[in-house]
């Protein structure tokens, strides 16, 4: 196990008083594994990233075990963190501004991120060697004229230049774990495409894993081989790609999948999931998803699934599957 | 078959705006953005046309030369047939009005929303608020008196397409309204508009980049790139054998459940001040041929389909 949640529990500070986002939140992930979490808005999946890069807003506040490569980084003081991100842990951002130092050219900023690993691995590298590790990652991610984009500020970038800039970071950092909150929700469809095919070649070459938040289905479909389905801070279900969007067991999943446009005009209504996702002040009694399930019963309305295991790697939680 | 609105030869050059000042004091070449070449396009009426392509390809533009919040540089437009001028601009005015992509920034945040939904006419009109809003499926009386930050982002896209049916329009500018939203909500509010309508027979200008969402709710599909149309036919013609290679490559960019990899082109759009001679398309364009990178194409009609590109002659 290269990953491994136990017991994480996140809290928010808010005018309201606290709000318990993720309870006992256990997630283990492989070396090499590409999982990408979905659900809709609200439900937990940036919370979650923020908690494995130990990088929550000053409001959050978490607690649990969070395991990778045998280290408790929950245990970790902040500047023992400091030195695992990057190298170890490395985040992309919906917004690639937040990646970035906005007073540092993005020569200067790629030139650290090549010191930080050349350190790491006892490399010993020329001025002339840093330079042209640059330009062969900027290329890479195919941005054109490299010399010329070391020289700019990122707010001198377009969105899509400043997320490859981004990612070619990861490519110079070789981090284990890479994790991408929605990276390409701003982006046009060909360069997200551009992003997606790095990804992957960056997890096929280095062996980095990756964990993609995305609301995006199809999207999680391209990228990822396993997905995970997050509904009001809770793994709804857990299962390899192809498992959960071709034979998809919780309810939640299948009503997401359902409301994918897919077909054309005047041939079907597109389903939609009734009501909202509730507030973490007010979550229902039982499963969570029942005030909106279409398959809900009595049960469901009293105690809440554990998440179940079904075969191999699937999990569920669900009382249709108990 | 009449057509709701025409665009016949329309461009739309802006000036680039930094180097204004500087060019009128050294008399230095002006640089022109080429928003929108050339470009003609009919829109029949009671029908939905999606228009797709890359960030900066001159969507929005068309949007806001139909809406008639920019002028054209040169060209001409027909509503209903009548060919707009100066004069009688109001009745172009009257009968379109414009959804943008982002509800929380195109709306008042300090406004109540029955403000919001009644600003077109005007003047406050209850019977006309409680009409349009219970349209788009919110209670006026539970919502009226709410300021944005108070609802969720599906019911502000809501209030936001309530607010442009107040004057029931004849032809409706949708900017890319879904690309904010969860795709439950996005299903939502797909629903209601293909509700509305068939239900008020209007005509819609659907903006997306989202092939799916275009396929589920367009009757036609124009291709932009760069500034110029380069396909442009039914729906199902373009989505099933997609002619122009930038078509081919933008939906094979797009995830589907039925692949796993993408083929996206390769480098960015160019820019729109320096435009590579001959097709625009043909730094990027794996089927590129000697003649692209000297001649533009002209348009070549192809099984209905119009398509802009040498390899159909
Ligand atoms: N007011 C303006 N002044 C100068 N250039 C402009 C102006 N508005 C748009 N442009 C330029 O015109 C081109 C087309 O822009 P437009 O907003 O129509 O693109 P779009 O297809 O809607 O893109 P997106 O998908 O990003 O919304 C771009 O190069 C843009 O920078
Ligand atoms: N800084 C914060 N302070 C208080 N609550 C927050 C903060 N960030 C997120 N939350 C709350 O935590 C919950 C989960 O949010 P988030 O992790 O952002 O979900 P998602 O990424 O799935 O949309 C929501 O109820 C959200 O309002
Ligand atoms: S436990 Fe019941 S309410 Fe919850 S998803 Fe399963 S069937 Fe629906
Ligand atoms: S005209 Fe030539 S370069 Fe342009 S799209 Fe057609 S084949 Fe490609
Ligand atoms: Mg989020
Ligand atoms: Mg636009």
């Amino acid at each position: 196990m290269f990953l491994e949640i136990k017991n994480l529990k996140v809290t928010y500070k808010t005018v309201n008083g606290l709000s318990t986002v993720l309870n006992n939140f256990e997630l283990p992930l492989n070396s090499g594994d590409i999982v990408s979490i979905v659900g809709e808005s609200g439900s937990g999946k940036s919370t979650l990233g923020g908690a494995i890069t130990r990088l929550l807003p000053p409001s959050g506040n978490e607690s649990g075990e969070i395991i990778i490569d045998g280290k408790n980084i929950l245990a970790l003081n902040e500047m023992e963190m400091t030195g695992m991100r990057g190298t170890t842990i490395f985040m992309i951002f919906q917004n690639p501004l937040n990646s970035l130092n906005p007073v540092k050219t993005v020569g200067f900023q790629l030139s650290e991120a090549v010191k930080i690993r050349s350190e790491r691995n006892n490399e010993n590298l020329t001025e002339e060697q840093i330079k042209n590790e640059i330009i062969s990652s900027l290329t890479s991610v195919r941005l054109p004229d490299p010399e010329q984009i070391m020289r700019r500020y990122p707010h001198e970038l377009s969105g899509g230049q400043v997320q490859r800039v981004v990612i070619s970071m990861a490519l110079i950092l070789k981090p284990k774990l890479l994790i991408a909150d929605e990276p390409t929700t701003a982006l046009d469809v060909t360069i997200q495409a551009q992003v997606i095919n790095l990804l992957k070649e960056l997890n096929k070459k280095i062996h980095m894993s990756i964990i993609f938040i995305t609301h995006d289905l199809s999207l999680a479909y391209v990228i990822s081989n396993k997905v995970m389905v997050m509904y009001a801070g809770r793994i709804m279900e857990l299962n390899n790609t192809d498992d959960v969007v071709k034979k998809s067991m919780h309810p939640y999943t299948t009503a997401l999948l359902k409301s994918v446009p897919v077909d054309y005009k005047g041939n079907s209504r597109l389903y939609y999931i009734p009501g909202a996702p509730p507030s973490f002040f007010n979550l229902p009694k039982g499963c969570k998803f029942n005030p909106r399930c279409d398959k809900v019963f009595e049960k469901c309305r009293v105690e809440e699934p554990t998440l179940l295991s079904l075969g191999s790697e699937g999990k569920v939680r669900c009382w249709l599957y108990e | 078959m009449s057509n709701i609105i025409s665009l016949v030869n329309i461009k739309k050059y802006y000036l680039t705006e930094q180097k204004q000042l500087l060019d009128i004091i050294f008399r230095k070449k002006v640089f022109y953005v080429k928003a929108l070449d050339d470009v003609s396009i009919d829109i029949e009426s009671g029908t939905i046309l999606a228009v797709v392509g890359e960030s900066g390809s001159g969507k929005s533009t068309m949007g806001k030369i139909i809406s008639t919040i920019e002028n054209p540089t040169s060209g001409e437009m027909y509503f209903e047939n009548t060919k707009i001028t100066k004069k009688n601009i109001n009745t172009i005015r009257k009968n379109t009005s414009m959804v943008f992509q982002n509800p929380y920034t195109s709306l008042n945040p300090r406004m109540k929303i029955k403000s919001i939904v009644t600003e077109p006419l005007g003047k406050f009109n209850e019977k006309e608020v409680r009409r349009s809003l219970s349209l788009v499926g919110l209670d006026y009386d539970e919502i009226k008196n709410k300021e944005p930050r108070e609802l969720s982002g599906g019911q502000i896209q809501r209030v936001a397409i309530a607010r442009s049916l107040i004057r029931i329009p004849k032809l409706l500018i949708l900017d890319e309204p879904t690309s904010a939203l969860d795709e439950s909500i996005q299903a939502q509010i797909l629903n209601l508009l293909l509700d509305i309508q068939s239900k008020y027979k209007l005509s819609y200008m659907f903006v997306t980049h989202n092939i799916g969402v275009a396929k589920y709710i367009s009757d036609k599909i124009v291709v932009i790139y760069a500034g110029k149309i380069v396909e442009y036919g039914k729906t199902r013609d373009i989505i099933e054998n997609p002619k122009h290679p930038y078509t081919q490559l933008l939906i094979s960019s797009v995830p589907d459940f039925n692949k796993k990899e993408l083929k996206p082109p390769t480098g960015d759009v160019p820019s729109l001040i320096d435009l590579p001679k001959g097709c625009r398309f043909s730094d990027r364009c794996p089927k590129v041929m000697d003649i692209c990178r000297t001649e533009e194409p002209k348009f070549v009609d192809v099984n209905g389909v119009k398509v802009l590109c040498w390899l159909y002659g």
